[in-house]
Parts: structure tokens; C-alpha cells; sequence
């Protein structure tokens, strides 16, 4: 073998990725969705009496629109957000073998890891942009509609509106590493499975198994080692006096999964020897 | 500059009890169209995607003007392209757009290849179209287009004419006959003697995972039996009892000759002084073609 000096072609593969993303129907939709599905929500609780009131923040709805985001924050990040992210991760390498195309970008100058990293770069910018066009839109609709009033704390404090606000994201921005975990998971379920219905599926199965295991009592260990778990290390910045091992533990946590999955990966793709479509 | 733009030595390539290639040999002289021949499943497509970086072979090397095939990063010589099997697409996005992350890929911004091509292969006017909505032919051209981007000097191409129309097989055939007189090499594999004898000087021919032929196909016509003819007759018993030895044979309507000229004229003379009309002849299977089944069909050697 020879040394090529030529490099990877990994910003080469990440933006064709981001290109090919912008190009599909259900990845735009989902965009939109995750921007205005907050505001059906807050417009579905105005016309009705009652609140969500076993969930976080949720009997707080009518009252400040900074509890919509964060009722819309618990409620994703338990079920909903391993499977927004999959959408995207967990097709993004089953895509080529289902338009039989490996052997279409294989051929050409990219190294496979380029292409893997090209691919796993924008499943993981899909990732953030759920969790921010969530973030926002939620924010939006919770202030528009209901109006920006002081958010009552976890301890009971009343928080500014200004203060609410910077909470929120910051809240917000902690369910990026465990949604970037999943995003590693549904890649490489898509690598392992090479068929998109399983990448998509199959994180948010694992997600709702580690969500049912963190109900399980007497299991506090297993619950540290769960990815679902860092979804609540929010709770330290909610505090009228914050704490944030629950945030460094649960950072630790995401990113050995990130790791170890975006290395199976690899590893995956770098051996497969394409011997059929 | 290298005279041999392909060398490929003792590739075996196994699928579980399956030999798919049994210690293939592949040599291309640069410069030459070479044809790669064979019946389904005699391996050429497992040899292609040897070829081209794809499957990995259980021993053997390939060699591409004298570097071997892959870099230390796995990917192709850059100066290699080509598909097996049928090339494939992105459905959901243009055939230029196409072309341009192809381009793209290679680390190359196209700079006016991508229209070059489109052009070259008769696409510019569907190039703005979702390949989604292209024919087999359209794709099969996109194919050939997208190996070109590359600006490749080894071209390997599986049966490109595949779906196209009777112009646009012509158009082809120009057009790979052009890269060769330009100094480009070509391989090219099909399942059909008369493609190949269209364009190439050189074949291999692959039977059952092994090479049962490589060289010229002056030498193959050479060593070919007679063709075999299609004849019809106002009395077809009458004909094949005037036919010498085994000349002729019945074949349900009709008779199936297996002569070479001097023979075939001979006979058709006989048929006509002994008053029998003829209604039919033309060839059916040609010289080659009879080789072809001869070598595939038996295993033939070397």
C-alpha cells in the first residue's frame, strides 16, 4: 500500500450529508414539528381547566409560560427525543444500502472514515438542532401565549423572568449530551443493522427499557449508568441553591456511550467488505 | 509510463463453500479496450468489485499502473473509476447534483467537468431532473458519467449498455473507443460476445470462478468451430438427407447448419440443383459465440 497525502474528505462528507438531510421531506417536517409542536401544546392546556400536574413544573402551565418549555423538557427527554434523533442517525448509514449506493461514494476519493465521520457529524447537528428548535419553540410558545411571568423553582423560589429565561436554556442545553449519546446509538444501529426502520426503532426501544429500569427501585448503581438519566441533571440548575454533580456525572456518562458506540461503529463500517449491494 | 494499467494476480475470493474466484489472473494492457466475458455467476461481477476497492479477497493482488490498487487509506487510485453491477443513485436528488457530490468526493469542485460530461453522455437536458425519474438507460449513462468526472485513465465499467436504446449503445461504443484512442484504458465487462467483439482486441473469459480464456480475439476466432445457421426449407427432410456427416441437424422448424463458408455454400448449391427452395438462412449463433459456450459450458482451458 501506498501513503496519499489527500486527505479524509470529512467536511467534504458532512456537508453533502447536511445537503442530502435538506433534501428529504421527513427531515424538514421534523424540523417544523419540533419548532411548532409546543405551541399546540400550550394552545391544547389553555382550553383546558386542568394541568399536567404530576409532571415537573407542569401545575405551573396556566401561570408562567417559562414552565411550558420545561414541562415539554421532561416530557421529551423521557420518551420523545432518543427517537427524534434517530430519525436522522439511525437511517443515515442504513440510507445507502437501502438506494445501494455504498459502492457509489466507496469508489470515489473519500476514506470510509471520512464518510463515517461526515455522516456521524450531521446525524449529531440533527441532534442539537431537535433539542434547540425544541428549546426555542417551546420558549416561544410558553411566553407568547401564556405570558412571561416568573417560573416557581423546584425549591419553591420565585425566579425572575430574565433569570427564567437563561435557566431554561441552560436546562435545555443538558439534554444534548444524553440526545447526542442517542444519536451514537442510532448510528450505530444503522451501521450494525443496515436497515433504517431498525436504526430508528431500535435506540428508542433500548431508551425505553433504560426508562422503565430507572423506575425500578433499589437499582440506584444501575440508575447512574443509564443514559435516560442524565435527561433529569437539570434539577441541580432548577435549585435555590444549584448543584451540579448530577450534570458532570451525567456529561460523563454521555459521552462514554458516545465514544463507545461511534468506535463500534467505525469499526463496523471499516471492516464490512461489500460483497452484495 | 506503465504498459500495463490492470495487473491482478491469483485472486481467490470464497463464500463459505462457494469459490467465487479461484486464482484469477487479470492483466489490461493500458491503452486497450479489454473485454471481460462470461456466463451468471462465472464471477465477474465478484472480480469487479475486487476491482474497484469493494470486496476485500481472501489472497491475491491488484496492481494499477504498477501502485497498487488501494492507498493506505483504503480508497481507490484516483485514477481508476468504474461501477459493477448497476450504478446507483441518490433518487432524491438531481443528476447533476449528483455528479457534483460525486465530484465532490473525489476532493474536486468539478469545474465545468460535471457539464462536460452531462453533455458528453446526452444528459444536459435532464441533468436538472430527480434521478428518481430516470429510465434505466438515463441511469446507466449517469453511470458511465460519473466514472468520467473522475477523469479516470482505467475505466471499468459492467455492462454499460444495459437498457440503453440501439443510439445510445452506438453513442457508447464511440465514445469508449474514443477514451481508448486518447490513451485510456477500458475494461469492460458483459455477458454478450457481441458487445465485447464490438469493441475489444483483448478478452478474458471467466467460467465457473477461473479464468478458461485470456487473448486476443483474433486468436479465439481462430481457434473457433463453424458458426451454426438457421435454415428453412420448402422440404426440410429432403435438405437433411442431402447434408454431408453431421452438416445438418433437425431442429423443430427447420434445420440447424453447422458449417463454415465454403461448406455452407456447398450445400445451399445442393439444395438448390436438387430443386429444394430455400425460405430462411441466417446465422444464429456465431463462431465466437459457439466458443464462448464451448469454453463456459465445458471449463475449457487456457
Amino acid at each position: 500500500m501506498t501513503t496519499d497525502p489527500r486527505p479524509h474528505g470529512v467536511a467534504t462528507a458532512y456537508r453533502w450529508e447536511m445537503e442530502k438531510l435538506a433534501a428529504l421531506l421527513r427531515v424538514r417536517l421534523t424540523a417544523v414539528a419540533c419548532f411548532l409542536a409546543p405551541f399546540g401544546l400550550v394552545a391544547a392546556l389553555r382550553l383546558q381547566d386542568a394541568v399536567p400536574a404530576d409532571t415537573l413544573f407542569g401545575r405551573w402551565t396556566h401561570f408562567s409560560g417559562f414552565a411550558t418549555p420545561m414541562v415539554v423538557l421532561v416530557f421529551t427527554g423521557q420518551w420523545a427525543l432518543p427517537l427524534l434523533t434517530c430519525l436522522v442517525a439511525g437511517d443515515i448509514f442504513a440510507s445507502e444500502d437501502r438506494y445501494d449506493t455504498w459502492k457509489t461514494i466507496l469508489t470515489r476519493s473519500c476514506t470510509r472514515l471520512g464518510v463515517f465521520w461526515g455522516k456521524a457529524f450531521a446525524g449529531m447537528t440533527f441532534a442539537v438542532l431537535v433539542v434547540v428548535l425544541l428549546a426555542l419553540g417551546s420558549l416561544a410558545a410558553g411566553v407568547l401565549v401564556i405570558g412571561a411571568r416568573p417560573l416557581v423553582s423546584l425549591s419553591g423560589t420565585l425566579i425572575p423572568p430574565g433569570p427564567a429565561a437563561g435557566l431554561v436554556l441552560e436546562s435545555w442545553a443538558t439534554a444534548v449530551p444524553p440526545t447526542l449519546g442517542f444519536t451514537a446509538m442510532g448510528l450505530l444501529f444503522s451501521v450494525a443493522t443496515r436497515n433504517g426502520p431498525a436504526g430508528i426503532l431500535g435506540p428508542s426501544a433500548v431508551g425505553l427499557v433504560m426508562q422503565l429500569l430507572s423506575f425500578v427501585n433499589g437499582v440506584d448503581v444501575l440508575r447512574h449508568l443509564l443514559l435516560t438519566t442524565p435527561y433529569g441533571s437539570w434539577h441541580g440548575l432548577m435549585s435555590a441553591h444549584p448543584y451540579y454533580a448530577p450534570l458532570l456525572w451525567g456529561g460523563l456518562v454521555s459521552a462514554v456511550y458516545l465514544a463507545g458506540c461511534l468506535a463500534a461503529g467505525y469499526l463496523l463500517l471499516r471492516r464490512r467488505s461489500f460483497d452484495e449491494g | 509510463m506503465p504498459t500495463t494499467a490492470l495487473d491482478a494476480r491469483g485472486l481467490i475470493k470464497r463464500y463459505d463453500d462457494v469459490v467465487a474466484l479461484d486464482a484469477v489472473d487479470l492483466r489490461v494492457a493500458a491503452g486497450s479496450v479489454h473485454g471481460l466475458l462470461g456466463p451468471n455467476g462465472a464471477g465477474k461481477t465478484t472480480l469487479l468489485r475486487v476491482l474497484l476497492g469493494l470486496t476485500h479477497p481472501d489472497a491475491g493482488t491488484v496492481h494499477v499502473f504498477d501502485r497498487p490498487m488501494s492507498d493506505s487509506r483504503g480508497r481507490l487510485q484516483p485514477d481508476v473509476a468504474g461501477f459493477a453491477e448497476a450504478p446507483r443513485f441518490y433518487p432524491f436528488l438531481t443528476g447533476r447534483r449528483n455528479l457534483e457530490l460525486l465530484a465532490a468526493y473525489d476532493q474536486d469542485d468539478g469545474n465545468g467537468r460535471v457539464e462536460a460530461v452531462l453533455d458528453r453522455l446526452g444528459l444536459t437536458g435532464r441533468a436538472g431532473s430527480r434521478v428518481a425519474g430516470y429510465s434505466l438507460g438515463m441511469r446507466q449513462r449517469l453511470g458511465v458519467a460519473a466514472a468520467l468526472v473522475r477523469r479516470p485513465r482505467l475505466l471499468i465499467l459492467d455492462e454499460p449498455a444495459n437498457g440503453l436504446d440501439p443510439a445510445g449503445i452506438r453513442d457508447l461504443r464511440e465514445l469508449l473507443r474514443e477514451l481508448a484512442a486518447d490513451g485510456g484504458t477500458v475494461l469492460l465487462s458483459s455477458h454478450q460476445m457481441a458487445e465485447v467483439e464490438a469493441l475489444c482486441d483483448e478478452v478474458t473469459i471467466l467460467g465457473s470462478g477461473t479464468v478458461v480464456y485470456d487473448g486476443s480475439l483474433q486468436r479465439l476466432r481462430e481457434s473457433a468451430p463453424a458458426p451454426e445457421y438457421r435454415l428453412r426449407t420448402v422440404d426440410d427432410e429432403a435438405a437433411l438427407a442431402l447434408a454431408e456427416d453431421e452438416l445438418a441437424v433437425a431442429a423443430g422448424d427447420g434445420l440447424t447448419v453447422r458449417a463454415r463458408a465454403e461448406a455452407l455454400d456447398g450445400y445451399v448449391a445442393k439444395l438448390v440443383a436438387a430443386g429444394i427452395g430455400v425460405r430462411e438462412l441466417h446465422q444464429s449463433v456465431s463462431p465466437l459465440e459457439r466458443m464462448f459456450f464451448a469454453l463456459t459450458e465445458a471449463g475449457g482451458a487456457r
